[in-house]
């Protein structure tokens, strides 16, 4: 009955209301953020309340004014004008690309405006780049002195990460009273690396399930970082950005690391580690259910890249002369900063060997694990694909044999291996094409790759980027660079197809043909 | 004993006709009045057409009054289905044949029980472990056995260049003195002979020796086979038999499966690790020989067609494969296949019925045999306290015709017996014997 009512797509209502919804869940972030500035006294409060209240009013607007008339005429609706809980009947099959791209376009733009308003950005692109980077959780930053930040900002920034980390749909299907048609797309949309069955046969609990494995996760790494002395700030803004393998460095944690605290920086090590694992393996790792957690493939390969990985960065860099302690140091924590594609970033040693640089490069595109809150191709991927060139050498020897790409026991169907090779192939172009515009900006290419790569994997800072030097600013780049690096960050978050999908005439048509 | 069959399949028809000869009172309960008929008019046994999940039908068959229910329909669901309902009607044991070996593991044979179906049998695992087994002996085609491995019968072709060939059974003792093992039996052209002292080995006989598995190497030698450790494999048939050897094989030895049947292929290699799954006609001896026919150690045949896994099976044999292992579902081709020089053949029917046969003979005896090829049977006799065999020495008991003593175990004990030995109460003596002289002989020791 309703698809009826829809005239042109684009507009739909029911999409619209889902963007408003989360838009007032901004505004509810943002009031949380005056109450921290009223509270240290850092004199944002009235820009923030300001940003708050033209965020909620956007919000509402979009939530119960768009497509009223339309709505009311297929009777549908009818929940209070504050009633945050969504609907999703409207919405179905390929719409949820749509969506998927609107929400994590409008919200991280509309997300700018604190930056703006409080007057910590001085330029709109600046405030998009940070605010893009915050809700990608990718971390690239131009900030490159966090202190210099009000206090309520730095929560602010930190909250956008969170959110960011389990996902934007992932958030409004964890709202959604009655699951339509459109809320098993939007989860797939959200977790598209995956296959994996979920927590609980109601989409809506399963979802929730791991929101709270997610905020369990959190309230457990800021409580042991402020037991080792961490400011509340500091713990809590690091615990945002860690868990949702974001990377926003706060300056108390920087120092501590840089004045190198082993506990601080063991906790750090820990939690990326783990935020770098499938949340589904993690609610189990946390509700403690750990038999036959190690059949797990993917887990296996994360665990065993990772030591192996170690080993030869801290192989090379004691190769290169540095000392011993150092490099087991930095080898460990930068491992995992890369491979959970948290991109905490700990100033490199003195002789940093090029083999380290290839291997972070390596590292940073292949991910961390599906269904993770980190980004990159996803070691799932990379296990499909590994299984199945293997195979295709045993049919250049025997052109007869049959064979199935098994993941975990259970068969993966070639049409998923097709997309897995499609996705590898966009990925790289992504990375080439972000790398020829910036480029033209007048980055090196080595530089130029690697901003992309880091980037679209939702790495952000890396020692693999010279040009930058050892600060990391962002800020440095010409404008363009920075709304490049930002589409990227985008297209790497909604895993690319979603973007490639929306951005191809083919899918308007397919739109219109269904009205 | 009184038992009812629910199924006039292959197996259900096997079975109901061994355990006829036994001298069991059989009821064959099952939907097609036609095969029914004609199994009523060739053995002695009550059939009663209907569904076995009905309880009206069972109440016909006198379900309460059977000591043994055996459902060995094609369905799975109906097998147990009807041993709950023949359980809950009075039956003091059932046993249902099933097709996912996967409901065999230890963990769900309580949640069987408690439902009302004892035991479980699945025919392509027996036939596919039977399979393994044979793998891993390179001396004997067929083995079975007895007391927990106490004692084994060997069942072991004679070769023209074995030292045996041409030489009587009295010379094969004379020559390897030392050797614990006793010929029970000798199966040439088709027909069981229980040999005698003078009887002269020929060159293609099959012969039963049953002995002990640690005289197993002794045994080799003596009649001159190879020791062939088999690395290499392969299997042609991706049906049940075919996948779950291949599961329990793969890992241990290399394994290179054949299959026509491409959606088979795929259910295969979704199941399988490490085994090069292969599609292709298995008649098509060019592919067979480019996947490497020559090079295998041994080669099972397990399609559906038993003529497809026989020809197959010569072929490879012609290719210098040491090993050949056909499944037969024919039983008319057994002997003849025996004959032409392939190893083993293995029949799920016989096996099925020769496991099933287990539950039927418990107390009297503890496990049995029936032999491919022969009808003859082995069986393992608990020798009762007032057993006449006890009374004399074994010259000079009147062991029926068509008979023979293969060994005694007593204790933890191996006898291989002489004219001289004394058989006590509480030994375990193992019988091979023709159908016309089990009857005298159960009497005998029990």
């Amino acid at each position: 009955m309703h698809s009826r009512i829809h005239t042109f797509q684009l507009f739909n209502p029911w999409l619209w209301r889902v963007v408003g919804a989360l838009m007032l869940y901004l505004a509810g972030a943002l009031l949380v953020a005056v109450g921290v500035s009223l509270y240290y006294g850092d004199g944002m409060q009235f820009a923030l309340l300001f940003s708050a209240a033209v965020v909620l009013m956007a919000g509402l607007f979009l939530r119960n004014m768009v497509g009223w008339r339309r709505r009311k005429a297929a009777g549908v609706g009818g929940e209070g004008l504050f009633d945050f809980q969504l609907s999703l009947s409207g919405i179905e099959g390929v719409e949820s690309y749509w969506l998927t791209v609107c929400v994590w376009t409008v919200l991280p733009v509309v997300g700018a405006l604190p930056y703006l308003f409080t007057g910590v950005s001085t330029s709109v692109t600046d405030a998009v780049f940070e605010s893009v980077s915050g809700f990608t959780t990718t971390g690239s930053t131009t900030f490159a002195r966090p202190e210099c930040l009000p206090v309520s900002m730095l929560v602010y920034r930190a909250m956008t990460q969170w959110v960011g980390g389990l996902g934007l749909l992932l958030l409004a299907v964890a709202l959604l009273r009655r699951v339509g048609m459109g809320a098993g797309s939007l989860y797939e949309a959200e977790f598209s690396g995956t296959q994996q069955r979920r927590l609980h046969p109601r989409l809506a609990r399963s979802v929730r399930r791991m929101w709270m494995a997610y905020g369990l996760m959190t309230v457990l790494m800021a409580v042991v970082l402020w037991v080792q002395g961490v400011g509340v700030v500091d713990a809590v803004c690091t615990a945002c950005s860690t868990v949702s393998t974001g990377g926003f460095m706060t300056h108390g944690v920087g120092s501590e690391l840089a004045a190198g605290s082993s506990g601080v920086m063991a906790t750090l090590t820990l939690f990326m580690l783990l935020s770098g694992m499938n949340v589904a393996v993690l609610y189990r790792v946390l509700t403690l259910r750990w038999r036959g957690l190690w059949r797990e493939g993917e887990l296996r390969m994360y665990v065993l890249l990772y030591v192996l990985a170690v080993a030869v960065c801290t192989a090379a860099l004691v190769v290169a002369g540095n000392g011993w302690e150092e490099s087991v140091r930095y080898g460990v924590f930068h491992i995992a900063a890369t491979m959970s594609t948290c991109g905490f970033y700990t100033p490199a040693p003195q002789r940093w060997p090029v083999v380290v640089g290839v291997l972070t490069f390596a590292l940073l595109v292949t991910g961390a694990m599906s269904g993770s809150t980190g980004g990159g191709m996803k070691l799932r991927r990379v296990m499909i694909i590994m299984k199945y060139i293997a195979n295709y050498f045993t049919r250049m020897l025997h052109p007869n044999v049959v064979f199935r790409v098994k993941v975990n026991g259970q068969v993966v169907e070639n049409d998923y291996i097709n997309k897995v090779f499609a996705f590898v192939f966009l990925y790289i172009v992504f990375i080439v094409a972000g790398g020829f515009v910036l480029t033209l900006c007048g980055c090196s290419i080595p530089d130029a790759v690697c901003l992309a790569a880091a980037n679209v994997s939702n790495l952000g800072p890396s020692p693999l980027i010279n040009e930058l030097g050892g600060s990391l600013d962002y800020a440095l780049l010409p404008d363009v660079a920075k709304w490049v690096l930002a589409l990227l960050m985008i297209a790497g978050r909604v895993e690319l197809f979603a973007l490639v999908a929306v951005l191809s005439p083919s899918y308007y048509r397919k739109l219109r043909i269904k009205n | 004993m009184n038992i009812i069959i629910a199924g006039d399949g292959e197996v259900g028809f096997h079975l109901a006709r061994s355990l006829t000869e036994l001298n069991h009172s059989i009821t064959v309960v099952d939907p097609d009045q036609e095969l029914l008929k004609r199994l009523e008019r060739e053995t002695d046994l009550l059939t009663i057409a209907g569904s076995s999940t009905s309880p009206r039908v069972l109440g016909e068959a006198n379900v309460g009054d059977c000591d043994l229910f055996v459902a060995v329909l094609h369905e799975e669901s109906i097998n147990l289905m009807s041993c709950v309902v023949a359980k809950r009607m009075g039956a003091k044991r059932t046993v249902a044949r099933i097709t996912n070996a996967e409901l065999l593991a230890p963990k769900h044979r309580d949640m069987f029980r408690e439902v009302g179906v004892d035991e479980l049998v699945c025919p392509e695992r027996i036939a596919a472990k039977e399979i393994t087994n044979l793998l891993n002996n390179s001396v004997a085609t067929e083995f079975f056995d007895f007391s927990g491995g106490l004692l084994t019968m060997y069942l072991i072709r004679i070769d023209a260049e074995s030292p045996v060939a041409g030489h009587s059974v009295q010379e094969l003792v004379q020559l390897y003195s030392t050797l614990k093992a006793r010929v029970v039996a000798i199966l040439r052209g088709g027909e069981t002979i229980i040999p005698h002292a003078g009887l002269v080995f020929q060159h293609g006989d099959l012969a039963y020796i049953i002995s002990r598995p640690n005289q197993l190497e002794a045994l080799r030698k003596a009649v001159g086979k190879e020791d062939v450790a088999v690395r290499r494999a392969m299997i042609v048939g991706a049906g049940r038999v075919g996948r779950y050897a291949a599961l329990t094989l793969e890992g241990k030895i290399g394994i290179t499966l054949f299959e026509e049947s491409r959606k088979r292929c795929e259910e295969a290699a979704a199941l399988l690790e490490r085994t090069l799954v292969i599609n292709g006609d298995a008649t098509d001896i060019a592919l067979l020989k480019e996947e490497g026919l020559q090079g295998m150690d041994a080669f099972i045949a397990v399609t559906d067609s038993s003529e497809t896994n026989i020809l197959t099976c010569l072929h490879a044999k012609k290719l210098g494969v040491k090993r050949t292992i056909a499944l037969v579902e024919n039983t008319g081709f057994i002997s003849l296949s025996q004959d032409i020089g392939i190893d083993t053949i293995i029949n799920k029917k016989l096996i099925t019925a020769s496991y099933i046969s287990r539950f039927i003979v418990k107390g009297d005896a503890v496990s049995s045999k029936w032999l491919s090829g022969t009808n003859a049977e082995l069986i393992e006799f608990n020798v009762g306290r007032w057993s006449p065999a006890t009374r004399h020495l074994i010259r000079d008991l009147a062991l029926p015709a068509g008979s023979t003593i293969g060994g005694i175990i007593r204790g933890n004990e191996t006898i291989f017996p002489t004219r001289d030995t004394q058989i006590k109460a509480k030994d375990k003596v193992v019988v091979f014997a023709l159908p016309r002289a089990m009857e005298q002989a159960a009497k005998l020791f029990n």
